[in-house]
């Protein structure tokens, strides 16, 4: 059960400096009602990530999504525009569309057979005026076409505002796009099935976030990764209200002896050993290198479940062909196993969760700001 | 009438396995073979239905023109 007395008095807790915060309260890891909570004012009223670009990669292309069980769906339009929409026809509330595949035409609705061109107008609604006339007066073609979501596209990922009311996109991503300006107009390339794959966990989606925005567990869950990359090379990276993370000054990735991938265009000498990994608020964590950048999607399933969708990209189109095939097998396997290695501690924090006097913890206040910051955001947009 | 039964089975067959433009033909030969103009109207519209999901424009284009020359658009 949700108090939400109790809920209100707990984010003020959370609000507090980071050395005197207390962590979010468990009610929120464990009560389906706190994630209709978030659905509304974190997923909804805001701006979050629903997929990829590249999953409707051809004009055509319908890719249905349900996006905490709003069914949602997107399209790329004869004019290359990928569009969301929302996946019910006008008419009686049909779903449209039921899995993903390409249209020639038209997007005709199985129930009574409207019809939507892929921008969303009504095309035809056939035998509405009775057997075999196709027009009536009650129903204008021109206010029924197809519900759009507000939605933007950044780096092959899909964003949707729902509610409509958000800053506009651009806003809302610059402090990002500012810091990572270096990058600005480049490119990315998927790497293909093989740079594609999902984790499941059990455990709730802020738990994946706190987990990733943070170096502090490095060395004692990912030892692998002490050999050549230790605490002291990271920084924390914070931007209150956004995003928080950490970078490496030491990237030096040794996948194979005889070859490398080719890196962006142009980067600033920074970026030769600098490597960057930041939780965009609230459900995409990013990895960004001078030659490859990859996206971990959160989808939160219930309270407990989350699916992590991961997607690596690549700086050119030769980056994804066949010669660097097994270059880029070797390079997900790698983030995989560094991905899986973090399941244990995500999964058991959840079940920490549980401890019916745990108080949502506390801080370090030098090593933990990065996780306070995700905190102190997610109570802000729960109104305290 | 032969024909039509004939037809009759083809659009059953077909509801399996749907293929837009054998289902806009199929609809656009009952029309022909039908006297009465509600009946032509019926079928020149799941004509054109289909026609607008297999996305061919001339064949769009020359449906609507018959639909509406029937007061069916
Ligand atoms: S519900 Fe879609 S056509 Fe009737
Ligand atoms: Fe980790």
């Amino acid at each position: 059960m949700l108090d939400h007395d109790t809920l209100a008095r707990d984010l003020v807790a959370v609000r507090q400096p980071v050395g005197q915060a207390h962590g979010l309260p468990s009610s929120l890891y464990t009560t389906p009602e706190a994630l209709a909570l978030e659905r509304q004012h974190i997923f909804h009223n805001g701006w979050a990530c629903i997929g990829f670009a590249k999953d409707v990669a051809e004009q055509g292309d319908a890719h249905p999504i349900d996006f905490l069980g709003a069914p949602l769906l997107m399209v790329r339009d004869k004019s290359d525009n990928v569009t969301v929409f929302e996946n019910v026809c006008r008419h009686r509330g049909m779903i449209l569309v039921e899995q993903p595949r390409k249209f020639g035409g038209v997007i005709r609705c199985p129930y009574h057979s409207w019809c939507y061109s892929l921008d969303g107008r009504l095309r035809a609604t056939p035998h509405v005026g009775g057997p075999g006339i196709n027009v009536h007066e009650a129903v204008d073609p021109t206010t029924t076409g197809l519900t759009p979501v507000r939605s933007a596209v950044w780096m092959d990922m899909v964003f949707v505002n729902i509610s409509g009311t958000a800053a506009p996109f651009d806003d809302w991503l610059a402090p990002l796009t500012d810091m990572w300006a270096d990058f600005a107009g480049k490119p990315v390339y998927h790497g293909g099935a093989d740079s594609s794959f999902t984790l499941r966990l059990n455990c709730n989606w802020k738990l994946a976030v706190e987990n990733y925005c943070e170096s502090y567990h490095l060395p004692w869950v990912h030892p692998g990764l002490n050999a050549y990359s230790r605490l002291e090379d990271h920084y924390h990276i914070e931007h209150s209200g956004a995003f928080s993370g950490q970078g490496t000054r030491v990237y030096d990735p040794k996948l194979s002896e005889a070859q490398s991938f080719p890196n962006f265009d142009g980067l600033p000498a920074k970026w030769d050993t600098s490597a960057e990994y930041v939780s965009l608020f609230p459900n995409v964590m990013l990895g960004i290198h001078r030659d490859h950048f990859f996206v971990i999607r959160l989808e939160p399933v219930s309270c407990e479940q989350t699916i992590e969708h991961v997607e690596i990209y690549y700086t050119s189109p030769e980056a994804t062909g066949p010669d660097y095939a097994d270059l880029r097998t070797l390079n997900a396997a790698t983030w995989k196993s560094i991905f899986v290695e973090d399941i244990a501690v995500v999964e058991g924090m959840q079940r920490g969760r549980h401890a019916p006097h745990f108080d949502g913890g506390v801080f370090s206040a030098v090593m933990d700001s990065p996780t306070h910051l995700f905190h102190d955001w997610i109570a802000s947009r729960l109104g305290a | 009438m032969q024909q039509l039964h004939h037809i009759d089975a083809e659009l059953h067959r077909l509801h399996d396995t749907p293929d837009p433009q054998q289902h806009s033909q199929i609809h656009e030969r009952a029309a022909r073979l039908l006297p009465d103009p509600a009946e032509q109207r019926f079928h020149l519209t799941h004509a054109w239905v289909y026609a607008l999901v297999h996305g061919e424009p001339t064949n769009i284009d020359r449906l609507e023109t018959t639909l509406r020359q029937l007061d069916a658009l």
